[in-house]
């Protein structure tokens, strides 16, 4: 065994696939001790309501090397910022809480949106909104009455969008004589509230939505791409282990066996192969993912079932007729061997050698089929998966308007994964198999 | 060293079904057609003959690798029947195959070897497992024990592979050894220790051997009695010195003369080598089976009917015409 | 040197490159065959001389780590011969092979007697297709195949007949040399018989001079008109087979042959404790000395290869 991990150093192609699978395994792990597998489902079920602060479809941080100027999101909270409390008299306070921020970069912000808190139970709050510029110019924005948790996205008013002429979040910041340009500096966000109760509160958030966010960037929900890219890998991995296991070992027994007790037992189980290998897998799990679950545990399992009598019980035969020849296990009939004994003990190992690399190689067409099964719609509608990413995206139009990376990451690490685990398989099947070595 | 009776085989059929399309029959390989001998406590017998008479059939049949389709074997005085439970019986018979790398799993060590047929038998406590390896380990000379335990058949030489086969067929205290071209796939020099080895056993245990060769030059060297099979038959059976300096089949005879000695005179001249091939096990031909190469068959006898044994000599039987009551022994130079 | 024989190999290194280091299989061999006799080469599995009939033949595999020496034959030195021109005059054409195993590597799916005659037409030797199936089947006649079994596969031949076809096909260009390696060994008595006789009689009519590889002392006495001895990639003995056969000089020629069991006469089998030697990195000295029962002292240094009386030749501090 010892021996064999030695060899393994000799050959890049292995050592580059140890490493990527090594990287892809701390993925996992980090995935699922920093954000807990029930956490990791909330927050992607999530909805609007947990994603308000992110931008929508932003592009993932570290392409701000390539384009410097992509705005970040700016959050201002009413918490820290200046306030003033105004005493009118009749149980009527006004509240003018300023909030204020510095924009410095050149290209408008994706979008602007205001969050209103209040406690007030029979008497609501009304509040004033008014954009001051840096220089100087004073735009009423709105005025209404805010309900508990008040949404109000600037950039999708239409009536505001019509007043001003624009799309709000580049008339607001634009400069004056040159519309198309940002106007640096300090803009300040008037909150005029009107409370009615004693009790009433009022609380103000300004999200100034920028272009990037994150590592890996958001999609259409707003939701950080970072967790399904994370989570991803845990799945894929998990899921190809298990369906390569179950598959594998089934097919090997299944194989030593028919061969072992020949006749009709082998027979049959050819026969069953055959009909099982014309039988087409993606359009039987399409439509069990259509008419009966799209679980993922569903679908693992009957990928496994159609794996069993796959091609593998062709080649394991194959090698275990001439293993049942072998002269020690003529010896181990004689010394008493029974049936079973010869089969799990003296035949199965020999088959060891060729069964690890098939493995290795047989993990990411699993990963590809369950991501396959994903982009066609037909995913577990629960789990973040690479695949899900990429129907999200296409089905999004991700490449018509230019988001490419919403594509090209979950691609990229599906690619990734293929690649480790096949360079792994080749270079394993070149140790284990030294004839098809060259000398 | 002779003592009673332990193997007695009696009239042993072989026969292997051929059949064309999986189950249209076309006929009956022939392999073992009539064999009777017995074999006493604490012998050496070897049976001779070239690919293709059968030999190794025999040898499978005696193990209970195969079922005899007709015909029974006593082993101490009980019947081995068919293949299945003769748990009692295989531990009490021991095989040593032709090929010793083949023999061994190579994916286990010699200590995983020689424990097989003790776990399979029933030696349930380590102890002693390890108590009776370490014991046959000293005895067929692979020592020290504590550097072989761990070694994997391929790291052994082709002596010390054969060596590990004879330890695994003695580990469970057979009475029989059945012996299949145990030496011809050695080098030379270790032939002869690997033979020495097994009669330094027999000797020990006072076990009995069946040494199956096509190497006749071996057997003077081995054992106490040989048979000399033909397409499936037994018919020669004398004592070793016996059959080397008075061959009386003509076949034997062909046999012993064929076989070189490392002499430099034999460049100088031909040999005399009977014509034609073995017979086809399959389809033999009528009466006995050599009478179509034999130089001396007697047209309408020994292509007619098949001879019984004859018993020309103390001890010395052969299955052959010209032994027959009214006829008179033919002398042994008739193959130069 | 070199003239007297119509094969001298000098000095022939055969090296071959592996991971572990390089193995010496043929290490400074030096050989004389005389015309119209036989050499037998006699050595155990693992001695090299399969790699010898390799390297006289110049079938080297590709991780050749060194090649060198000296091969006359009739007088001119073919290791200088650039490969193309060693193809088309010499390989098949004045010097042949039977290799270990040929009777199972015939191609199945061709016919024998056109397998036969396959080298006279590589080799531009016969004008016609039909001139190559006579000549096939004149080599036929010679190696004792009938000429009916011209038209049939191998598998419908028997082991011997397979062997006297692989024997055919190195004799249809009618070379000068024929190297067998183990020509019988995994044949039967009566068979193997068959084969000797076979080569006997070529040796008669054809006048082919042969080397025999084989570690069969028995049967290498059938044909040999000289004998020589390998042992770890060298040459420890040689000489005229009368001499050797009766009396070996070198301690592992007499172990070998007293391990040898004989028919005719009763003697005490001896045999020779021990392995021998990795050919990669192989001992320095002596490389049978570990095993020998006559070592001494002088053992540690490497024998040279010392003239005994006879023309013998043995590589032994004991004749020095």
């Amino acid at each position: 065994m010892s021996r064999f991990v030695a060899e393994l150093r000799h050959y890049p192609s292995a050592v580059a696939g140890l490493s990527v699978i090594g990287l892809l395994v701390l993925t996992s792990v980090y995935a699922v001790v920093a954000i807990p597998y029930g956490e990791a489902i909330r927050l992607w079920r999530g909805g609007e309501a947990l994603w308000l602060e992110n931008p929508r479809n932003a592009r993932p941080v570290w392409m701000t090397l390539f384009r410097p100027d992509l705005p970040r999101t700016i959050v201002v909270r009413s918490q820290g910022a200046p306030r003033r409390v105004e005493d009118l008299g009749g149980g009527v306070r006004q509240v003018t809480m300023t909030l204020a921020f510095d924009y410095p970069y050149h290209d408008f912000p994706d979008g602007l949106g205001v969050f209103l808190e209040t406690e007030a139970v029979d008497r609501p709050p009304h509040v004033a909104l008014l954009w001051h510029t840096p220089d100087g110019a004073e735009i009423r924005i709105n005025e209404f009455t805010v309900r508990p948790r008040e949404v109000y996205r600037l950039s999708d008013d239409p009536r505001l969008r019509q007043e001003l002429g624009g799309p709000p979040e580049v008339v607001l910041l634009a400069s004056p004589d040159a519309p198309d340009r940002v106007l640096r500096g300090r803009y300040q966000l008037l909150v005029r509230g009107y409370l009615f109760e004693q009790a009433s509160t009022l609380e103000a958030r300004l999200v100034v939505y920028g272009k990037a966010h994150g590592l890996a960037g958001t999609d259409h929900l707003r939701r950080d791409l970072t967790i399904p890219l994370l989570w991803g890998a845990p799945i894929a991995m998990a899921f190809g282990l298990l369906a390569a296991v179950g598959s594998t070992l089934s097919t090997l027994v299944i194989a030593a066996v028919g061969v072992w007790y020949g006749r009709w037992v082998d027979g049959a189980i050819q026969r069953i192969t055959e009909v099982n290998l014309i039988l087409p897998a993606l359009p039987i799990l399409i439509m069990i993912g259509t008419l009966y679950s799209r679980s993922i545990w569903v679908i693992l399992g009957v990928v496994i079932l159609l794996g069993i009598f796959g091609p593998g019980i062709k080649t394991y035969r194959a090698l275990f007729l001439q293993v049942k020849e072998a002269p020690y296990v003529e010896a181990a009939r004689a010394y008493g061997a029974g049936n079973l004994r010869t089969v799990f003990v003296y035949m199965i190992p020999r088959a060891i050698p060729v069964l690890i690399p098939q493995f290795v190689t047989l993990i990411p067409s699993f990963v590809f089929l369950e991501a396959t099964l994903a982009v066609l719609g037909l995913g577990d509608p629960v789990l973040p998966t690479w695949g899900k990413v990429i129907e999200d995206a296409y089905s999004k139009g991700a490449l018509f308007s230019g988001h490419y990376y919403w594509v090209l990451e979950p691609a990229v690490l599906l690619m990734l994964t293929g690649l480790g685990f096949t360079m792994l398989g080749f270079a394993l099947d070149r140790i284990f198999n030294p004839r098809l070595r060259e000398i | 060293m002779a003592g009673d009776v332990l193997l007695s085989v009696r009239d042993l059929h072989t026969w292997f079904e051929l059949r064309r399309l999986g189950f249209v029959r076309v006929g009956w390989v022939r392999a073992v057609d009539g064999v009777s001998f017995d074999l006493l406590r604490g012998e050496a017998v070897a049976v001779v003959g070239e690919s293709g008479c059968g030999k190794s059939t025999l040898a499978k049949t005696i193990l209970g690798l195969h079922p005899p389709t007709q015909g029974e074997i006593v082993f101490d005085g009980r019947r081995v029947h068919g293949t299945e439970d003769l748990r009692w019986y295989r531990s009490r018979v021991g095989y040593v195959q032709q090929d010793p790398y083949g023999a061994l799993p190579p994916f286990m060590p010699t200590q995983r070897i020689l424990e097989e047929p003790l776990l399979i038998n029933g030696v349930t406590r380590a102890e002693e497992r390890m108590r009776r390896i370490r014991r046959i380990l000293e005895e067929v000379k692979l020592t020290p024990v504590e550097d072989f335990l761990h070694r994997f058949p391929h790291m052994l030489s082709g002596g010390q592979q054969q060596r590990l086969v004879v330890a695994r067929a003695m580990i469970l205290e057979p009475q029989l050894i059945v012996a299949d071209e145990p030496v011809s796939m050695l080098d030379a020099s270790v032939r002869v220790e690997v033979l020495h080895l097994l009669r330094g056993l027999q000797a020990r245990h006072n076990l009995s051997i069946i040494y199956i060769t096509h190497d006749l030059s071996t057997v003077r060297y081995f054992c106490e009695r040989v048979f000399v099979m033909y397409g499936g038959m037994l018919i020669e059976e004398a004592p070793v010195d016996e059959l080397l300096r008075a061959p009386k089949h003509p076949y034997t005879q062909a046999l012993l003369a064929a076989i070189p000695d490392p002499d430099p005179a034999n460049a100088a001249r031909m040999r005399d080598v009977p014509p034609g091939e073995p017979p086809s096990l399959l389809k033999p031909p009528a009466g006995c089976r050599f009478h179509p190469r034999c130089p001396v068959a007697i047209a309408g006898v020994c292509d007619v009917q098949v001879p019984p044994h004859f018993q020309p000599a103390e001890a010395h039987r052969v299955a052959c015409w010209l032994y027959g009551a009214e006829r008179e022994a033919v002398p042994a130079a008739t193959f130069r | 040197m070199g003239q007297n024989g119509i094969l001298t190999v000098e000095d022939l290194r055969l090296h071959f490159r592996t991971t572990k280091g390089p193995v010496q299989a043929v290490d400074d061999v030096t050989l004389t065959l005389r015309r119209g006799r036989t050499l037998v080469v006699v050595g155990e599995s693992g001695c090299g001389k399969s790699s010898l009939a390799r390297a006289i033949l110049r079938l080297l595999p590709r991780n050749v780590h060194t090649y060198s020496g000296r091969i006359w034959l009739n007088g001119s030195d073919v290791m200088t011969l650039p490969e193309e021109q060693f193809r088309r005059e010499v390989r098949w054409v004045r010097l042949a092979l039977v290799p270990q195993g040929a009777m199972n590597a015939l191609n199945p799916v061709l016919r024998v007697g056109e397998q036969v005659a396959e080298p006279l037409v590589v080799h531009g030797r016969a004008a016609s297709v039909a001139e190559a199936r006579r000549s096939a089947a004149e080599i036929f006649r010679q190696v004792g195949v009938p000429l009916d079994f011209l038209d049939r596969y191998p598998f419908e031949l028997s082991g011997g007949m397979r062997q006297r076809v692989a024997i055919a096909m190195a004799l249809v260009t009618v070379p000068d040399v024929v190297l067998l390696d183990e020509p019988t060994s995994a044949l039967d008595v009566l068979t193997q018989a068959n084969i000797m006789n076979v080569l006997k009689a070529i040796k008669r009519d054809m006048g082919t001079s042969f080397i025999l590889i084989t570690h069969d002392i028995a049967t290498s006495s059938e044909i040999a008109d000289d004998a020589a001895v390998m042992y770890a990639g060298q040459i420890v003995e040689a000489s005229q087979a009368a001499q050797f056969y009766r009396e070996p000089l070198h301690p592992y020629s007499r172990a070998l042959m007293a391990s040898v069991p004989t028919l005719r006469e009763t003697k005490t089998l001896g045999f020779i404790p021990g392995r021998p030697p990795s050919l990669i990195g192989p001992p320095q000295g002596c490389r049978f000395a570990d095993r020998c029962p006559a070592r001494f002292s002088r053992c540690s240094e490497e024998p040279p290869m010392v003239a005994v009386e006879g023309q013998r030749q043995v590589k032994c501090w004991l004749y020095a």
